[in-house]
Parts: C-alpha cells; sequence; structure tokens
C-alpha cells in the first residue's frame, strides 16, 4: 500500500505543480454552467403559474439527474487531463521504465497511478457540484419557491459514491490501455466517449427519468469484470515495448 | 565457487521475431567491474532489461545476488541508471530522491537523501529543478538515485553517453569510489572504451545478439597483444646490434625510435630473457623493458572483424 501511495502522491504532486491544472478546474466551474439554463428552461416548461410545491418538484428532478450526470462528466473531463501526467508523459520521458526497474509491481504502479487520476477527479468534480448546487438555489430555486432545495439521498449516494467507483474503475481500464498500447493517448477517447455522453445528458435532461443509480451499479460491476479481463494482459514487457518512442 | 552478483545463463530473447539475445551467458563476480560493450543494437540494452526484470527471457536463467529477478522484492538490492536517465525534470532533486525512497522503503530519507546528494556534490543544487541540471549533473543525480538504498549491485546503461570530458572524469570518480570504497558489484555498459579500459576489470563483448569475448581485460589485452616488446636504452643502439636482433629466431622485426627498439616478436616463441639476454651482452644499456599488450580498442576492433568474416 506504501508504494501505491507514493506513486499516487508523486503524481498528484506533479500535476498539481503546473499552473493549466488550475486553470483546467476552473474550466469545470465554467462548463457547469449550462446547468442553470437548464433548470431555468424546466422552470418554464412547469408554466408560470406553477404551484411552489410544483416547482419544488420540477427542482428535485433537476437535481437528481444534474448529480447523477454531471459528476460523471466532470470527473471524466479531468481525467483526461491528469492522465497526461500520469502514464502519457511517463512512458514518453520514460521515466516509467526506471520505476518499473525499483522493487515496485506494476500492480501497485497500475493501483498508484489509477488514485492519482481519480482522486483529484472526483475531488474536484464534488466541489464543483456542491457549488452548482448552492448557485442553482441562489440563482433560480429560491427566488421561485423561497425554499432551498437540496438533492434526494439517493441522488446524493449515486453522485458521491457511485460516481465516484465508477470514475476509478473507468480510470483503471483506461490506465491498463494506456499502459500497453503504443500511443496510450487514443485510450483517452474512453474518457471522451463518456465525458460527451454525460454531458449531452446533463444539459439536455435527456435521461431526466432515468434511474442512475441502477445503470450505475450495473455497469460497475460489468466494469470490474473489464478491468479483470485487462489486468491480464498487463506485463512489464508490454509496458516497456510499447514505451518506445 | 561464490555464486555471482549478476548473472545470464544462456539467454536467448526474440523481440517480434528477431532474435536479439542468442544463447547469452555471463557472470560478474561480486566487486567486480564489468564492462559490457557492443556496438549500437547489439543487444546490451534487451540484456540489460533482462537483467532488472523488465523483460523476460524466453529460455535461460537470470538472477541477480542470488535471486530470481523475476520476483519485484528481489530487485531491491539492485541499483540502476538505464538509457534514460528517468528523472523528473519538474520536479527538484531532492523530491526525486525522496519519491525513490519512499518506493524502496529507505529509513531517515532526509539524512540519506542528503548524504548521497553530497557524495554526488549536489548538495548545493538540491532544491533546484531538475530541468535546470546540466548533463553531467542529470547523471550525477541517476546515479544517487541508484545508490540511494545502498544497493549491492549496480546496473549502469552508458552513465557518461552525452557528458562532456570533465563531467566524465567525474562520474568515473563517483563509479570507481562506489566500487573500491563501498565494495559495490558493478556492471557498465558503455561505448566509450577509454573509460571501460580505465575502470573495468573483466569485460564481455556482445555484437548481434551473442556474446563474442568474456574475460578479465588483462589476460585478454595480454592474450591478444601484438606480441611487441619495446626495450628503452640509455642512447639509441647501433645498426649492427639492430641487425643482430633481427637475425634472432624469436624476432620478427626491430625498430629503432630514438631511444627505444620496437621488437616485434613471433607469439608462438616469445624469448623475452634471450633478447635481453643479447642485447646485455652487446653492451646496450637497458632502462626498461614493456612487453606491449593489445588496447581495448585493438581487442574491439578485432573481435568485430572476426564476427563480421563470419
Amino acid at each position: 500500500m506504501k508504494i501505491i501511495l507514493a506513486v499516487a502522491a508523486k503524481d498528484i504532486k506533479e500535476a498539481f505543480r503546473n499552473r493549466s491544472t488550475y486553470i483546467y478546474i476552473a474550466f469545470l466551474f465554467l462548463i457547469s454552467f449550462p446547468t442553470l439554463e437548464g433548470l431555468r428552461t424546466a422552470f418554464g416548461r412547469a408554466g408560470q403559474g406553477a404551484s411552489d410545491a410544483a416547482l419544488e418538484s420540477t427542482s428535485r428532478a433537476f437535481l437528481r439527474a444534474t448529480v447523477s450526470t454531471l459528476p460523471l462528466t466532470l470527473t471524466m473531463l479531468f481525467c483526461t487531463y491528469l492522465s497526461a501526467y500520469a502514464i502519457v508523459l511517463e512512458k514518453a520521458k520514460r521515466t516509467l521504465e526506471s520505476l518499473l526497474a525499483t522493487p515496485a509491481s506494476l500492480r501497485q504502479v497500475w493501483m498508484g497511478k489509477t488514485l492519482a487520476v481519480a482522486v483529484p477527479s472526483v475531488a474536484a468534480t464534488v466541489l464543483v457540484l456542491i457549488v452548482a448546487v448552492i448557485v442553482l438555489n441562489v440563482g433560480v430555486i429560491v427566488p421561485r419557491t423561497g425554499s432551498f432545495v437540496l438533492p434526494d439521498a439517493l441522488s446524493l449516494i449515486t453522485g458521491l459514491v457511485l460516481v465516484p467507483l465508477l470514475a476509478f474503475e473507468v480510470v483503471a481500464a483506461v490506465s491498463v490501455l494506456q499502459l500497453i498500447v503504443s500511443n496510450p493517448r487514443v485510450a483517452n477517447f474512453a474518457f471522451v466517449a463518456v465525458f460527451f455522453g454525460f454531458y449531452l445528458m446533463t444539459v439536455t435532461q435527456l435521461a431526466a427519468h432515468w434511474d442512475f443509480s441502477l445503470i450505475y451499479v450495473a455497469v460497475l460491476a460489468a466494469m470490474a469484470a473489464v478491468n479483470l479481463a485487462l489486468s491480464r494482459l498487463l506485463t512489464k514487457e508490454r509496458v516497456i515495448l510499447s514505451s518506445k518512442a | 565457487m561464490a555464486q555471482p552478483a549478476l548473472s545470464l545463463s544462456h539467454v536467448n530473447k526474440k523481440l517480434g521475431t528477431r532474435p536479439v539475445l542468442r544463447d547469452v551467458s555471463f557472470d560478474v563476480a561480486h566487486g567486480d567491474i564489468f564492462g559490457y560493450l557492443g556496438p549500437n543494437g547489439a543487444g546490451k540494452t534487451t540484456s540489460i532489461r533482462v537483467l532488472l526484470g523488465l523483460l523476460r527471457p524466453d529460455s535461460g536463467v537470470v538472477s541477480v545476488l542470488g535471486q530470481d529477478v523475476s520476483v519485484d522484492a528481489n530487485r531491491k538490492r539492485l541499483g540502476f541508471v538505464l538509457e534514460s536517465d528517468g528523472l523528473y525534470e519538474n520536479a527538484t532533486a531532492s523530491d526525486n530522491l525522496a519519491y525513490y525512497a519512499s518506493i524502496y522503503g529507505v529509513s531517515q530519507p532526509t539524512q540519506r537523501i542528503d548524504e548521497i546528494l553530497s557524495l554526488v556534490r549536489l548538495k548545493d543544487r538540491a532544491h533546484d529543478r531538475v530541468s535546470a541540471y546540466s548533463k553531467g549533473m542529470k547523471q550525477r543525480l541517476a546515479l544517487a538515485r541508484a545508490m540511494l538504498h545502498n544497493p549491492d549491485a549496480l546496473v549502469l546503461d552508458e552513465p557518461t553517453a552525452g557528458v562532456d570530458p570533465s563531467g566524465q572524469i567525474e562520474l568515473r570518480e563517483i563509479i570507481l569510489d562506489m566500487a573500491h570504497e563501498q565494495g559495490k558489484t558493478i556492471l557498465l555498459s558503455s561505448h566509450n572504451l577509454d573509460e571501460v579500459q580505465r575502470v573495468c576489470n573483466r569485460i564481455a563483448l556482445i555484437d548481434r545478439g551473442v556474446i563474442r569475448l568474456y574475460g578479465k581485460l588483462d589476460e585478454l589485452q595480454r592474450s591478444m597483444g601484438g606480441g611487441e616488446v619495446a626495450v628503452e636504452t640509455t642512447v639509441p643502439v647501433t645498426d649492427s646490434v639492430l641487425t643482430e636482433l633481427l637475425e634472432q629466431p624469436s624476432v620478427i622485426s626491430a625498430e629503432r625510435r630514438a631511444n627505444t627498439v620496437v621488437i616485434g616478436l613471433n607469439k608462438e616463441r616469445m624469448d623475452v630473457p634471450g633478447i635481453v639476454s643479447m642485447l646485455v651482452g652487446r653492451g646496450v644499456k637497458i632502462e626498461q623493458v614493456r612487453r606491449k599488450e593489445a588496447t581495448l580498442e585493438e581487442i574491439y576492433t578485432t573481435i568485430l572483424k572476426e564476427a563480421e568474416g563470419r
């Protein structure tokens, strides 16, 4: 565990040494703004004379969809950026080869790098999510209903437990691919695909009535199987030979 | 017989369909400074990667300090500098070493980092980013990282490549200090034949995946020497002495160069004492007799030419 944490801590430190990381976090806040407009549209659809109770119900449904989809959108976007530090750059600069010649096992390195990408991404996302809920309330919900509406418990569990777990699983799978393929950037398309899918769902409220908690639990199980299969492909030889410039 | 510190025994390795190592065997004894030579693409880096457990041999046995190197924990007593220095350029020297100290589980890391940075003369630059370092400084830092956990054996893949002459001298001094003062076993892969000749006691020469030459450097130099003897005299020898020398059955050539006579001898019948007696008998006053040994460059060129002819 010590080695896993050492690898993760180094990578996180390395990423946060760079100013562009902070710009990226600011960008995460920026792209969550359209949700504000999304809620106004939902209120518009509810009608001008809708009761406070109806608007609160609309707000709750909106927050449920937002809390279920927005975190994964933002997490994947940040993962794309952070994984460049954790694996892509290390392979290109051949620092990974030196790390693998130490007593660190490949699995420890894999887990360390997965944590280094997943943990800051989830942390930044949770921060953005908290701010988004406050802004939605202060900007739209409270002026119209007079009360502060919070997402329901299931949404919170989905957003704060299932999404981080799912992010970890996706990052782990992408990390294996980045470690063993000769063009690790290609693996990033997995992040980008998830990001766009969930971003569309967030801004269009396309999946407002879906039960994401169940979907995520099913995907988590599937991703665990995928990671188990992928981990069998993980050998030092594959990593070294795919690191050739 | 004591177990070797590093050993490759009948190792074969293909990369794709191309055989890169063919029945490669060599041992590095404890305390040796072992020079590993060969042209580009000969298989040196692949051998080193196999030795460090980064590549798995298709067949053969690899052992490091008597242990199976494919077991991750067994690499704890091994230090290395790879072809690429493997340093994090945006981090400081201290941060680079602190990271590896945590990987190796070094006790009292701060104190050890200070010690090791002093040893490689980088203590005053400990908090500078590595990106600001010269090539020589980076290589010294890579050596510091290799020694951080006080390993018993070190594998150094071209540690002086791209370093200026004064930097090379500094690195050489550190390597010699590691071997002689700290008793480390060192495998040194290098293209710099002069460097290998200065520091190594044993060598192996690999070419196209095959070990062409392997043994103690001084023995190889003697056995592959040109069979020449240089005799330094107080005054130049006379023409008659030179003629008489050429009449000796073991002498092939004799050439006068100021106060030195360079005598080419038949390798099968090298009678140096007989030659010296003859010269003394002719009243020649001898100051020094030196047997000319082959230089590593001569050995390297000869072996590679022979291999090309096969």
